[in-house]
Parts: C-alpha cells; sequence; structure tokens
C-alpha cells in the first residue's frame, strides 16, 4: 500500500529519509486535515508527563531494604556466598508456586460454595492473592481458610490463618473480618490479620487507614492506629497494642520471613506451615530460646544452615521432615 | 527531590544514567535506592504486560534489582542500563511464565497494554476536544504490539533502537509497526493518507521556482 503512514512514522521515530520532508509537506498542504492531523500526531508523540505512585515509594523501598541486608548477609559469611544462585532459583520456584497456585485456582479449584459462602484455602507451602467481589484484594499465608459472600454489598469474611488485606473504602458497607478469637472491622484500609486454629493468639497489623478489633462477644472493642500491631491472648483474656515494623508483617507475601525475637516453638510453627514440613524438635531445650532474622526464599537445606548460624543445633533432613536434636 | 525528578520521561531518562553512574561509583545502599526509586514503576508495568498478577511482577523486579546490587562490584559491562533491566525483566517474566519459555515478539499479540491518556499540550490548546477524544479512542484499539512500542516510547523516552532491543525486533519492524499505527489512526480520524499524485508533485516544484 503507497501511502504516507511509513513517512509519518520516520518523522516521528526521528529517522527520516532525505525527501521525507518535502513530500510530507506536500501532503500536509492538500487539505486543512491533513495540517492538523500531522500536528496532533506530533504533540501525541512527545513524551509524556508521568504521574508516579509516590504512596507506596515507602513500602517498596522498606521490601528492597530487606532483600539487600538479606543478600548482604548471605555473601559475607563466607560459608554460605554459594547460595546466591540457588537462592534465585528458590525465589523463582515460589513465584512458581504462586503462579502454580493462581492457575489452580482459578483453573480447577473455583472456590467451593458452601451454606450460600465461598471458601478458598491454601494448604502448607502455599500462597496466594485473590480479588474479593467487592474489589478489595486479600492475599492468603500458607494452611489459610476464607470463607466469604459472593455479593459485594455484604462485606464479612470468616479467616482461619493469615493474611493482608487490602480493603476498598466503603463507609456505608463496614468490611469485617471474622477469626473466631475476635474481630477486625474495617472501612477502608490496607492490614494483616492472623489466627490459627488451636492458637489462642489473634494478631492485626494495621498499615494505612483505620481498624477497629473487636473482642470475642463483643464486649469491647479497640481502635488500631496506622504502624500498630494487636495481639489479643484469648487465655489470658489479656491484650498488647504497641507501635511496630507493621510492614515486615507482610513480608511473607513476597516469601520472606522476619523474625523478630519469635519464641522458638512459633518460630517451627510457622516454618512447618511455609515449608510443609514436620519439625520434631527437644521442647525443653530450646524452651528460652528466640530467634531473630530475616530468611528471604530459602530453600529448607539452606533454611537449617541459615537458623543455625545464629542457634547452634543438630539437625537431620529426611525428605518432608526435620530432626533436631 | 523525587517529584522534581519526574517531569518528563526525557529527563527521567537522563536521570536514569545519572543515578546508575552515581550507584556505580559510590556502590552504597542510598545512592542505589534512589536509583530503585526512579526506575522500579517503570519496569513493574512493563512486566505487567507479560504477568498478570501484580504481586508476582513486583517480585520479578525486585530480584532484578537484588541481582544487580548483588553484581554492584562488576557492572562496567552494562552499557545501556535501561535496554538492561528490561531485557532482563522480560526474560524473567517469561521465566516465571515457562509458556515454552522463549520470547518472541508475536506473543505480545495477546497482551493486555495500558497507555496514557493524550492530553494536548500547552502550545497546541486550540486541537478540538473532539479530535483527542477520537485520538484517545483510536490509540486504545490499536493492535497490543503498536501499543507496547508507543508506550516504551513516548512514556518511557526509549528511542526505536532500544525498542527494538528490548522487544528483539529490527529498528524496521518499529517503523513498520509505528506506521501500521499511523494508518489505523487516520482511518479512524477519516484521514486520507493517500500520497500526492505525481502531476501535483510536479506543479508543486514549477510553484517553488
Amino acid at each position: 500500500m503507497k501511502d504516507i503512514s511509513k513517512i509519518i512514522a520516520r518523522k516521528l521515530l526521528n529517522s527520516k529519509q532525505h525527501d521525507d520532508d518535502a513530500i510530507c509537506d506536500q501532503w500536509e498542504q492538500t487539505t486543512k486535515d491533513n495540517t492538523t492531523f500531522l500536528h496532533l500526531m506530533s504533540d501525541f508523540w512527545r513524551v509524556q508527563p508521568k504521574v508516579e505512585k509516590l504512596d507506596r515509594q515507602e513500602e517498596l523501598r522498606e521490601r528492597l531494604k530487606v532483600r539487600l541486608t538479606a543478600s548482604s548477609r548471605l555473601e559475607y559469611t563466607g560459608k554460605v556466598i554459594r547460595l546466591t544462585w540457588s537462592r534465585i532459583a528458590v525465589a523463582a520456584i515460589f513465584i512458581g508456586v504462586i503462579i502454580f497456585s493462581s492457575v489452580y485456582f482459578t483453573k480447577q479449584m473455583m472456590p467451593v460454595k458452601e451454606d450460600s459462602f465461598f471458601q478458598i484455602a491454601t494448604d502448607a507451602g502455599q500462597r496466594t492473592q485473590m480479588t474479593l467481589p467487592d474489589g478489595s484484594k486479600v492475599w492468603l499465608n500458607a494452611q489459610t481458610n476464607l470463607l466469604y459472600k459472593e455479593d459485594k454489598n455484604t462485606r464479612q469474611v470468616t479467616l482461619e490463618g493469615e493474611a493482608y488485606f487490602e480493603v476498598k473504602h466503603a463507609a456505608d458497607f463496614p468490611f469485617e473480618v471474622e477469626t473466631g478469637n475476635g474481630k477486625v472491622k474495617v472501612t477502608g484500609t490496607k492490614f494483616m490479620v492472623s489466627h490459627y486454629q488451636g492458637s489462642a493468639i489473634t494478631e492485626a497489623s494495621l498499615l494505612s487507614g483505620k481498624i477497629k478489633f473487636a473482642f470475642p462477644g463483643g464486649e469491647k472493642e479497640v481502635d488500631v492506629a496506622p504502624g500498630e500491631r494487636i495481639v489479643f491472648n484469648a487465655n489470658l483474656k489479656s491484650y498488647t497494642q504497641k507501635t511496630y515494623d507493621v510492614k515486615t508483617k507482610i513480608l511473607w507475601r513476597e516469601g520472606i520471613l522476619v523474625f523478630d525475637k519469635e519464641a522458638f516453638s512459633m518460630l517451627i510453627d510457622k516454618l512447618e506451615r511455609y515449608y510443609a514440613v514436620t519439625i520434631d524438635y527437644p521442647e525443653d531445650k530450646f524452651k528460652n530460646i528466640h530467634y531473630t532474622g530475616t530468611i528471604n526464599n530459602l530453600r529448607l537445606e539452606s533454611l537449617m544452615e541459615f537458623i543455625s548460624l545464629t542457634i547452634p543445633m543438630d539437625y537431620e533432613i529426611k525428605n518432608r521432615r526435620v530432626i533436631i536434636r | 527531590m523525587y517529584s522534581v525528578i519526574q517531569g518528563t520521561s526525557i529527563f527521567v531518562k537522563n536521570q536514569t544514567k545519572i543515578l546508575f553512574d552515581d550507584f556505580k561509583r559510590k556502590q552504597n545502599q542510598d545512592s542505589f535506592t534512589l536509583f530503585f526509586d526512579n526506575c522500579f514503576t517503570r519496569l513493574h508495568q512493563f512486566a505487567t504486560t507479560f504477568i498478570t498478577s501484580e504481586a508476582v511482577a513486583e517480585e520479578i523486579v525486585m530480584d532484578q534489582f537484588v541481582k544487580l546490587w548483588e553484581q554492584r562490584s562488576n557492572l562496567d559491562k552494562i552499557n545501556n542500563i535501561e535496554t538492561y533491566l528490561f531485557v532482563s525483566v522480560r526474560n524473567s517474566c517469561l521465566n516465571a511464565l515457562k509458556k515454552n519459555s522463549r520470547y518472541n515478539f508475536d506473543m505480545l499479540d495477546e497482551v493486555h497494554v495500558e497507555l496514557i491518556d493524550y492530553k494536548p499540550s500547552a502550545e497546541n490548546s486550540m486541537i478540538q476536544e473532539e479530535m483527542v477524544v477520537a485520538l484517545n479512542k483510536a490509540v486504545a484499539q490499536l493492535p497490543s504490539k503498536c501499543k507496547i512500542i508507543f508506550k516504551l516510547i513516548r512514556e518511557e523516552g526509549l528511542n526505536r533502537n532500544e525498542v527494538a532491543e528490548i522487544l528483539d525486533i529490527s529498528v524496521k519492524t518499529v517503523d513498520n509497526q509505528v506506521a501500521i499505527a499511523v494508518r489505523k489512526i487516520a482511518e479512524h480520524l477519516n484521514i486520507d493518507l493517500s500520497l500526492p499524485k505525481k502531476k501535483n508533485n510536479f506543479t508543486h516544484f514549477l510553484l517553488s521556482l
């Protein structure tokens, strides 16, 4: 097709050939519309000023910092320097798992309908993300169950496990997360909630917005401010509410586990869920031990090696079972 | 400082190089963070062309930065940091997808590309509103291959050689795709693109004497 489109394209791309200008001028003068069109195209082509999303800069920087710190730690501990490549491979596997699980959910495990509720669940070692009917986003950590209704005005979900929510603002329809041990009430915000079955602990961390934590039975509600974490203990019937580095509480979305003076038993619980393994250990021996560290997409073997750098221990890995002596 | 450097993409582009050189020299986290701020959103947007999950796309881009950080003592081998990052993100996305793994330009037929709406610049404020609306509509309907090229050039300020490298196509293909886009847009706006007739050409030549 003989037309002027190629010439205009070359003009836009700054790759004019010698007689392009002459032909183009001539074409332009044929009609007034042509002149307007050329003006319009070159103005359209001018590089567009971009509106950057500045609100997430802080969060992204934080995540980068954690990863760089973890990466430097590995590089400088001469012993594990060769893990770098396997770490990358593991990261790829984790990404694979996420993709796999999202494909899995969309293709095979369309949410199960249960008494007009839909259920979505992850097994140990899995994570997934989904958008709820009202447009809110939710990320499920390993071994988590979420019940919700296929109705964008009923914003009540039931959680067993751990999840991070980014809730669409809708003042008239409060969003509620029921945990079986307290409830979180929301209007529009980013927060995480964790309560595993059989545990006395329910915790919620708020990244932005506003939430209320309602105690079981609904007798009391407390406001949680951004940057705060609330931990409720059903056995002691008490709670602590403190400023906390809440961003570290949702890094599991990227395959990063952050432990801050975590009791050894809690550490083991989390690792079992996250790695889908069974870990046996002598409880007495590790009773007063706490662990602080960032585990960034490590393979099970490397994980155990990494932990024993700070907590020296004897261990053996047999398939999906770890025995600590 | 951040909002200042966001003026236009051309500016961002030079800024990218300046920030990268600065990081190469200093090799510290502060200089790296500034460089990261400058590139992250752009690369993330590009990654979402291949990967639908925003979280996964973010992780992939994050990985590239960690990799770059780990190689910080050996960065001289990179001669164009932008094309280097775009190509690495492209490849990592495809690896993650395991979709026969090999990238080819044709797979961009199926992707979704979101372009920034065009608004006339101040000096072109006389451009009629209907024209602007029609143009944006025409652009939105372009094949996704055209769109991704538009995006890299208009929004990222890359040149045609860089775009060709990032998409692994010839410069000629870039030109052709833009020509296709021009043709489709013209069609939408009822503009006749046919070349002026030879006769006119001659008259024009005579008139110009």
